[in-house]
């Protein structure tokens, strides 16, 4: 049977849309409640400018959502590598000023047409796209054996480079990334790109390798000291209730860690918190905080429910999806979610020390909730498993003419 | 999926442990680098003291100064930027100062109220402990060394002298504090304020007293001349309402600048002059000298010691005991011939009150005293209050009474006497002084009055005091004033050594108490000028013309009608 023939054709997974708003509509509330008392500070209304752009971009990315949905797998695995370039593209225009734009001291966004937009946090749905859809492709027979240097670079170097390759532009992706400076999203990239191969049963060997290999590099980036307040970050979280180090690096997960201590298991009140009063990323990296120090256990769980529900669902299905390119799909963005979501809250419950990952689905951002969009489109584009209409047609034809000639035998 | 289920279970495993199992330890851990309770002193504003015609005459100053101490710390442009924008003060004078100063200082712009608070937000925004505001004058007096006297200085928060001392406590008011959790800004946020912890501040009172400020200019200026001109020690000039007790001006020299009291302090120091930090009006005790005769003749008449139209032969000097008593004249002792009550007043005839006093005795005399209440504290809260002093001689009751009989061996507060005079004013009874009118926008209780003589007695005596003035025997002959009527007696008491407590020869107190208008007074005006040392010593010639000065002011200030002809006042000192 033709590989590309997919006959696993299922509908749309209702559950997970139904997680995916309400997840939407609680990041809705939280976005408001956290972002409010800064606003009304400068001299904005409650209903403050961002929490409206928020709303209304949420308004398009469901839009977003429900389109790429529809997407058939053809489609995916002709647009992958193109979105993944021009993604790439994004990623060296942010340093080229006509372009990119700096904004606190970090080139991370491009402006088009008078938005910004952050392509890194494109990058995520970019990089599990093409990287399932090149190892998704059919693998290259093994070659006989080369004779001389010139049958070496031919059978050996060259396939190897050709197998090499989509690693090695992924990790220059990565580096782009960190250099905007942005760790975190960069983090986040690598962690959908290992997504991708958890999901692609290559060897546990290579995995391990790759895995051992970015935590190696991580590591290395963070502990050279090259970004002072990295390195200090990580060295002192542990010490980050010293007087001195509260006052600086410490500040954020020290006070996160004392919200989320006031808010307790009963939550201090809505609209009663104080962190977001304090804490300079209250509606980003550290919104989790005034849902539990408002909410108490009932903001914390909730949020961790509705977001593992999310990485969970999108990880078991992937279970069950035969096909190759589906299954990378639908599990890298379930294990995408979930490590971007559990980093976040470690991050903002002090347990892990700070490097800036948004809260998905909650975090405010335009390019993430839409990015999300399409990251979740996609993926649930890739759990229905669509084909093309000339496929379908072909398919319907096939099956059609052989159970005629079924017919024609009975 | 293990992995992220994994993942999951940390974060809730980690919130069990923020939001329960270490919660308090986190607490206890913010309450040390100060995240939880904090608080805030609120100031409270010092009263104002306002003259009874409703002038500011000490008001708290809201002016603040900037300071920085660019060794301590750093300043990021944004601080830099930020202050500038708040204070005014041009950012490259701000940064010129942070390069080039090594030690602290305070920049002379003079910030107001919102000024202040905003450099304190960006203070504390910035957690700048490096800078700070801090108020530039305490207090403005804008009569300045007029009524220093009076109102004394503020000094690190607290009154140091004059009312502002021993009024202090309603004047500072009560420092308010606040307790509760701060946003990033450092301002509180309402529901996470510990409301019984804190308090709001209590603004002191508002004093009004019951001095005339243009009054008291005119008191100040006429003793601060006198006393200069005859380099006297101190001078006081007392004006009184007769009725209520108020005193309308209480001048008082020297005086020094209250917004700068520092070289009165170096002068002090340096023996130049007494502390700045008593009235002699209230805090140093006189003999009252010859002014003292209206009180032996009053208590002559009334007890019937004195016989109505009795006479005393006055040659000059006369011996009482073992001392010879004298009537002072240019040269030598002057001989007043028969000396009835109203010459006694008039000629001021020592040799008349000496045997008065005598033949009245001391119980009488200390009963009277007492009832006049010179030997208590008046109860101004300006200084440490004296209390006259007149303790029965025991070695020889007879030298001590001649002297009681005019003015000397006993002694008392200036404001004390001008309490006392009131009583020929006002039909017998003496009215005890009166200088706070309201506290508050609350008037003060009344001044108490006490009989001491009859009614007819003081009318009487009032009428006697009319010859010093305008008869041409009168000691005060000099002081007329043409078309008016004025009333009063000298004095001029000879000083005792501080020491030895000896009378010392060319040391004198010049006197004047005297009344105005002369029929049914209104004020009693006392003035006293301690140890003139230019030669001329007599109350009349030292003492007199600031009494004149005073009611040449009144005659104008409450629209006075001349009583009398005009005549021509030949004398001109």
């Amino acid at each position: 049977m033709d590989r590309s023939m997919n006959t696993d054709v299922r509908p749309m997974d209702k559950t997970l849309t139904i997680l995916i708003a309400i997840a939407a509509f609680l990041g809705c509330v939280v976005i408001l409640a956290a972002g409010y008392p800064q606003a009304v500070a400068k001299g904005e209304s409650v209903f403050f400018a961002d929490w409206r752009k928020h709303v209304i971009f949420l308004l398009g990315a469901v839009w977003v959502y429900f389109w790429v949905a529809r997407f058939s797998m053809d489609f995916l695995k002709v647009i992958a590598k193109p979105a993944f370039y021009l993604t790439f593209i994004g990623l060296i225009l942010v340093f080229i000023p006509p372009f990119g734009v700096k904004i606190n001291e970090a080139w991370r966004w491009i402006s088009v047409f008078g938005f910004t937009i952050q392509p890194s946090e494109f990058m995520k749905a970019a990089v599990i796209l093409y990287l399932a859809s090149v190892l998704s492709a059919p693998v290259l027979r093994s070659l006989p054996r080369p004779r001389d240097w010139v049958q070496t670079v031919d059978r050996r170097i060259i396939p190897f480079l050709q197998k090499s390759w989509p690693y090695v532009v992924v990790f220059i992706a990565l580096v782009l990334i960190e250099r905007e400076p942005d760790l975190g999203t960069s983090l986040m990239v690598g962690a959908a790109a290992f997504g991708v191969l958890l999901f692609s049963r290559i060897p546990t060997k290579v995995l391990l390798t790759c895995l051992g290999v970015g935590v190696l590099i991580a590591l290395i980036i963070i502990m050279s000291g090259f970004e002072r307040y990295r390195f200090e970050r990580f060295i002192k979280h542990g010490d980050r209730w010293n007087p001195a180090v509260a006052k600086d690096i410490g500040f954020q997960p020290t006070h996160s860690e004392l919200a989320m201590a006031t808010g307790g298991a009963t939550g201090v009140g809505v609209g009663k918190g104080r962190s977001k009063y304090i804490m300079p990323a209250a509606t980003t990296d550290f919104i989790y905080t005034t849902a539990v120090e408002e909410l108490g256990f009932f903001g914390s769980v909730s949020i961790l429910v509705v977001l593992g529900a999310i990485s969970l669902r999108l990880i078991m299905q992937a279970a069950t999806i035969e096909d190759p390119f589906r299954r990378m799909i639908v599990g890298a963005v379930g294990w995408w979610i979930g490590v971007q979501s559990v980093l976040n809250m470690l991050m903002a419950g002090a347990a892990l020390p700070t490097v800036g990952i948004p809260l998905p689905f909650f975090s405010y951002g335009g390019s993430s909730l839409f990015a999300l969009a399409v990251t979740m489109g996609i993926a649930q584009a890739a759990i229905r498993g669509r084909v093309a209409q000339e496929a379908k047609r072909a398919v319907s034809r096939h099956r059609r003419g052989h159970r005629r000639t079924r017919l024609s035998r009975a | 999926m293990a992995l992220v289920s994994v993942g999951f279970c940390a974060v809730f495993a980690n919130q069990i442990r923020v939001q329960v199992t270490q919660r308090d330890d986190i607490f206890k851990k913010a309450d040390t680098i100060g995240r939880m309770m904090q608080s805030e002193t609120l100031f409270a504003r010092r009263g104002n003291i306002l003259a009874s015609d409703g002038r500011l005459i000490a008001a708290s100053a809201s002016r603040f100064r900037l300071g920085i101490d660019p060794g301590k710390s750093a300043m990021s442009p944004a601080l830099v930027h930020e202050l500038s924008v708040a204070s005014g003060i041009p950012a490259s004078e701000l940064l010129d100062f942070v390069s080039r100063k090594r030690t602290s200082a305070d920049f002379d712009t003079l910030l107001d109220a919102t000024q202040a608070a905003e450099v304190e937000r960006i203070r504390i925004r910035h957690s700048a402990d490096h800078v700070w505001t801090r108020p530039a004058k305490e207090r403005e007096y804008p009569l300045r060394e007029y009524m220093a006297p009076i109102l004394g200085f503020v000094e690190n928060g607290g009154g140091r002298t004059g009312v502002e001392k021993w009024m202090d406590e309603a004047l500072k008011g009560r420092e308010g504090s606040l307790l509760g959790m701060k946003d990033g800004g450092g301002r509180f946020l309402p529901w996470l304020m510990r409301k019984t912890n804190s308090r709001p501040a209590l603004d002191g009172e508002d004093i009004v007293l019951t001095i005339d400020a243009d009054l008291q200019v005119v008191a100040m200026d006429s003793i601060v001349r006198q006393t200069t001109d005859h380099r006297g020690d101190h001078g006081v000039a007392v004006v009184m309402d007769v009725k209520t007790g108020d005193v309308l001006a209480l001048a008082s020299a020297p005086t020094y600048d209250p917004e700068d009291p520092s070289r009165a302090f170096a002068d002090f120091a340096s023996g130049k002059r007494s502390t700045p930090e008593i009235n002699p009006a209230v805090s140093l005790m006189f003999e009252p000298g010859s002014t003292f005769k209206l009180f032996t003749v009053a208590l002559g008449l009334e007890s019937g010691v004195i016989r109505p139209n009795e006479t005393v032969v006055c040659s000059g000097t006369k011996q009482f005991s073992v001392k010879t008593m004298q009537c002072a004249g240019d040269h030598a002792p002057k001989a007043h011939g028969q000396v009835g009550v109203e010459l006694c007043i008039a000629a001021s005839c020592n040799i008349a009150a000496a045997t008065w006093g005598v033949r009245i005795g001391f119980d009488r005399f200390h009963q009277v005293v007492e009832r006049l209440g010179l030997l208590e504290k008046q109860g101004l809260p300006l200084s440490p209050e004296a209390r006259g002093i007149l303790t029965r001689d025991r070695g020889n009751p007879v030298i001590q009474m001649a002297n009681v009989g005019f003015g000397q061996s006993i002694t008392a507060t200036p404001v004390g006497l001008a309490s006392a005079f009131t009583c020929f004013a006002n039909d017998g009874y003496r009215v005890a002084p009166r200088i706070i009118d309201e506290v508050s926008g609350v008037k003060q209780p009344e001044a108490k009055k006490t009989q001491v003589f009859l009614k007819e007695t003081a009318n009487e005596v009032l009428k006697m005091t009319h010859a010093v003035v305008q008869s041409p025997q009168g000691t005060g002959y000099s002081l007329r004033i043409p078309g008016y009527t004025l009333a009063g007696k000298t004095g001029t008491a000879q000083k005792r050594d501080a020491k030895t407590g000896l009378v010392r020869s060319g040391m004198y107190i010049s006197w004047f108490v005297g009344y105005f208008p002369a029929e049914n007074p209104r004020a009693v005006i006392l003035v006293m000028v301690d140890n003139p040392k230019s030669g001329t010593y007599y109350g009349g010639s030292v003492a007199g013309p600031v009494y004149r000065d005073i009611v040449q002011f009144l005659i104008r200030k409450w629209k006075v009608h001349p009583d009398r002809p005009m005549e021509a006042v030949n004398a001109s000192q």
